[in-house]
């Protein structure tokens, strides 16, 4: 029942996406630092007139563009893997965690490409988007690989798999982008007081939009993010309900879904809050992220619950 | 408690100042007074900071409920916890480490929470019901510095006809700066905002405003999360919960003695139980056996149980329970958890008298269904009997002793051991069926004092040195139920829906306002428009450029 060789196919398409990557992150990279380098070698040729427009800056811009191709070549062939893996396995491929890793990784992508495209500034965040992202796939590729392979029976006949696991991935994305432009901001904040008065900065930081741009834009992804949380809270219930009898039961990923839900909306207090706004918020939403992080990793393989039977 | 407002949140209560009037005659105020230490803490836990503090405690409150086994969810784990760490675990108990969500501190956190919560709330209520009925302020005197700011002059003449439908006629007369205005005003009205216009010294102005669902919408949210605390609540008083197994073939009536377990909430009323019944007519289930890979060998497929079912509004029916898909009947849910094997033995005394027949039901272990059977036999004479061993699918002996290969019935057999003594069942203290100390019981030896192993296949019977026959007739599937009641989970599902639509509101509708002056001067019409953003609105400058070039039909207002 389970089309071995299209699985294989999909097995094969992420880990050339993986690779592919790896060229779109080198290049984000090269955009990066060459960046910061055109702009010092300008000011040294021109002899402190300002930056001029010259062929390196081009060269610069072909970096950047040569890394969203590649990018967006990845995302397809991504996207196909995670499409053929459903086909091969008839059901959505989000069975267990290295399913549930790389379709999220994918939504990742194909999020950062439409912010990007809504913000042309944003592209030079990809390094900083494709680095962690990177992290995870190879990490599901080599720990937590497993063979397309039925769903348990607990997984079975529910349509609240595919929306409560479909909208938990949704915001996973959105969390990590999140918390992505969070750390950025942070960074970039404590690059402006320290720069504060210059007439003109060069580095990796100044290339980065403004530490205001970077709390607007974490604020929005949050914000949508801690929405689609929410649902996915209020899913998981109704699902709970169906399969368990009983809407919540504190099930340790029901806490810890509860935990996140709760840290995230201190975030959003927090930028409320007279003395929270801009950095210390964005802390708040860094801790939502760490407990992300622990809800997907050490709730899932180390405590035992009932979520526990996706076999990883 | 406020997710959006940059603005303070709300103006404090205009609470009466009765209570401060008396001191007002001293001015060094050397104490705050009972009201006045109340009015402090309320001020105090109502504060945004408070509300923050609190979240992250009660964040930080849950973390131990997922890292120590709790007793609600597994109380079984949480002995066994107890047991084996002994003094760290005592102390831990006492500090409610096993019952995290129902402890003392939790709950305190909680209720601070959703007090400090209303205690925001009913004032944002007050002053957001006063502006709902309000009109937009006027226009202020200088608009330099809001957001969007636009300044331009405009030739009237080179102003594109009014094609709204109160334009009397298309008359060539120059527009006015009222006409101009009142353009703006429609042009708002259609978007939605509520306009208030007025005439001075300065000009025509028209004022706007929008996004009062915003506010609305936070409202909700906060008020839905209260109902779903008051939903939660009253669904754990009001609701019922019991487990209970059926043996293919054997049927359930819904009756307290039937349970396995029963647990109820204190103001379920027990005579209440809706009176269905049903029948386990066949249990299905299906193993996985078509990969070569070993960690998937065996893993289980499909459970279906095919049940015929009655209750009083509805005549007798058949329906497949899944997991997934319970059964609903009488307003009581019956869900599919569990399932197992119950080998059907007979056991016969010497004298011929039968002292146990019919399906045992045994507890399924691991992947492969290493079942732990038991059977008590208190009517056995001289002395009461136990039937202690393993049933398994598919049975294999080898150094690991009895164990299942297998989930499905390949080779079904049974191996136990036969103890006699006091089973200890007359003390009154309630004991699981599951289990049996043996420590206590004497076993039935072979004739070399070894005890004896008895393995027995269906079909097959095997006699006691004593005479006693045990027979291995059948073996039956069973499945477990979990039957639930709550009637208080509509109303729960609906907040928190509801909490659903209140935050996106708050957090995505944007609270704004847009102002608009015209003036004559010699030079043409002076149009003047910026926009107060009093939310996350990054859209504004734009709307308010946009909106300009609409109305006056210019290319772009960008200067």
């Amino acid at each position: 029942m389970i089309n071995e060789q299209l699985a294989q196919f999909s097995t094969l398409a992420l880990v050339t996406a993986i690779a592919i990557y790896v060229l779109g992150f080198i290049a984000f990279t090269v955009d990066a630092v060459r960046g910061t380098q055109v702009r010092s070698d300008a000011r040294l040729e021109s002899g402190g007139e300002g930056p001029r427009p010259t062929a390196d800056e081009a060269g610069a811009m072909t970096a950047l563009k040569f890394a969203m191709t590649v990018t967006v070549v990845g995302g397809i062939i991504h996207v196909a893997g995670v499409v053929m893996r459903g086909i091969a396995t008839g059901r959505v491929p989000w069975g267990n965690m290295y399913e549930f890793s790389m379709t999220g990784s994918a939504a990742v992508t194909v999020m950062f490409l439409l912010i990007c495209l809504r913000n042309r500034d944003l592209r030079h965040l990809g390094a900083f988007v494709f680095g962690p992202l990177l992290l995870l796939m190879m990490v599901a590729q080599t720990a937590w690989y497993l063979p397309a392979a039925h769903l348990t029976p607990s997984l079975q006949n529910s349509y609240w798999l595919v929306i409560h696991v479909f909208v938990a991935i949704l915001s996973c994305a959105l969390f990590t982008l999140g918390a992505v432009t969070s750390v950025l901001q942070l960074v970039r904040a404590r690059w402006e007081e320290k720069h504060a008065g210059e007439a003109e900065s060069r580095g990796l930081l100044a290339r980065l939009p403004s530490a205001k741009k970077l709390e607007q834009l974490s604020f929005q992804i949050n914000a949508i993010g801690f929405v689609l949380w929410t649902f996915t809270l209020i899913a998981g219930a109704i699902w709970a309900k169906y399969a368990w009898g009983r809407y919540w039961g504190w099930d340790p990923k029901e806490v810890w879904t509860f935990i996140i839900w709760v840290v995230y909306a201190a975030y959003l207090h927090a930028r409320a809050t007279q003395g929270f706004r801009g950095n210390r918020a964005a802390w708040f939403s860094l801790v939502g992220f760490v407990c992300l992080i622990f809800n997907f990793t050490v709730v899932n393989t180390v405590i035992n619950g009932l979520h526990s039977y996706s076999g990883l | 408690m406020s997710t959006a407002a940059p603005e303070p949140a709300a103006p404090d209560s205009a609470a009466p100042e009765s209570a401060a009037s008396g001191p007002k005659k001293r001015p060094t105020l050397p104490s705050l007074g009972l009201m006045g230490w109340l009015r402090f803490l309320w001020r105090q836990l109502t504060s945004m900071q408070t509300a923050l503090i609190l979240l992250m405690l009660l964040a930080i409150a849950a973390v131990p409920g997922s890292l120590y086994p709790q007793r609600s969810v597994n109380p079984g784990l949480t002995e066994q916890y107890l047991q084996e760490h002994g003094k760290t675990a005592e102390i831990l108990d006492k500090l409610g480490m096993f019952d995290v969500f129902g402890s003392v501190w939790f709950s305190a956190i909680y209720l601070l929470l959703f007090v400090s919560l209303i205690g925001c709330v009913i004032p944002r209520l007050q002053v957001y019901l006063r502006q709902v009925v309000a009109k937009p302020p006027v226009t202020p005197r200088r608009l330099t510095r809001f957001t969007g700011y636009t300044d331009v002059i405009l030739d009237p003449s080179a102003l594109p006809a009014d094609t709204s439908a109160d334009a009397l006629s298309a008359d060539a007369s120059p527009t006015s700066a009222a006409d101009l205005r009142d353009r703006f005003a429609q042009r708002l009205r259609r978007s939605r905002y509520r306009i208030r216009t007025t005439e001075d010294e300065r000009g025509f102005a028209v004022s706007s405003e929008r996004g009062y669902l915003r506010e609305a919408g936070n409202l909700l949210f906060h008020v839905a999360l209260l109902g779903v605390l008051i939903g939660v609540a009253m669904g754990h008083l009001t609701s019922y919960r019991g487990q209970v197994t059926v043996v293919e073939g054997e049927g359930f009536a819904n009756s307290l003695t039937r349970y396995d377990s029963f647990e109820a909430g204190p103001w379920f009323d027990e005579t209440s139980l809706p009176p269905f019944r049903f029948t386990l007519d066949e249990f299905r289930a299906e193993f996985n056996t078509d990969t070569d890979n070993p960690r998937e060998f065996g893993k289980p497929t499909k459970f279906e149980a095919d049940v015929t079912a009655s209750d009083p509004d509805q005549p007798e029916f058949t329906k497949t329970v899944r997991v997934n898909q319970p059964l609903n009947l009488g307003g009581s849910g019956i869900y599919l958890l569990g399932n197992g094997y119950a080998p059907v033995l007979t056991v016969t005394d010497p004298k011929g008298r039968v002292i146990a027949d019919g399906p045992v039901i045994t507890v399924p272990q691991g992947l492969h269904y290493t079942s732990q059977l038991v059977l008590k036999m208190p009517d056995a004479r001289p002395k009461q009997m136990a039937v202690v061993g393993i049933f398994a699918p598919t049975m294999v002996i080898d150094d690991k002793g009895p164990h299942s290969e297998y989930a499905g019935l390949v080779n079904p057999e049974i191996a136990l051991t036969v103890h006699t003594g006091d089973l200890g069942l007359d003390g009154g203290v309630p004991q699981n069926v599951f289990q049996i100390d043996v420590q206590k019981l004497d076993p039935v030896t072979k004739a070399d004092g070894s005890p004896m192993l008895i393995r027995l296949k269906p079909g097959e019977t095997t006699k006691l040195p004593d005479g006693t026959t045990i027979e291995f007739t059948d073996v039956k599937r069973y499945a477990a139920f979990d039957v639930k009641r709550d009637p208080w989970e509509g109303f729960t599902l609906a907040m928190a829906l509801a909490s659903i639509v209140g935050l996106v509101a708050s957090l995505f509708i944007p609270r704004r306002r847009i102002f608009v002056r015209v003036a004559e001067t010699s030079e043409g019409l002076r149009l003047e428009a910026a926009g107060l953003a009093r939310s996350e609105d990054y859209r504004l400058q734009q709307d308010v450029q946009e909106l300009v070039a609409e109305v006056t039909g210019r290319k772009e207002a960008d200067e």
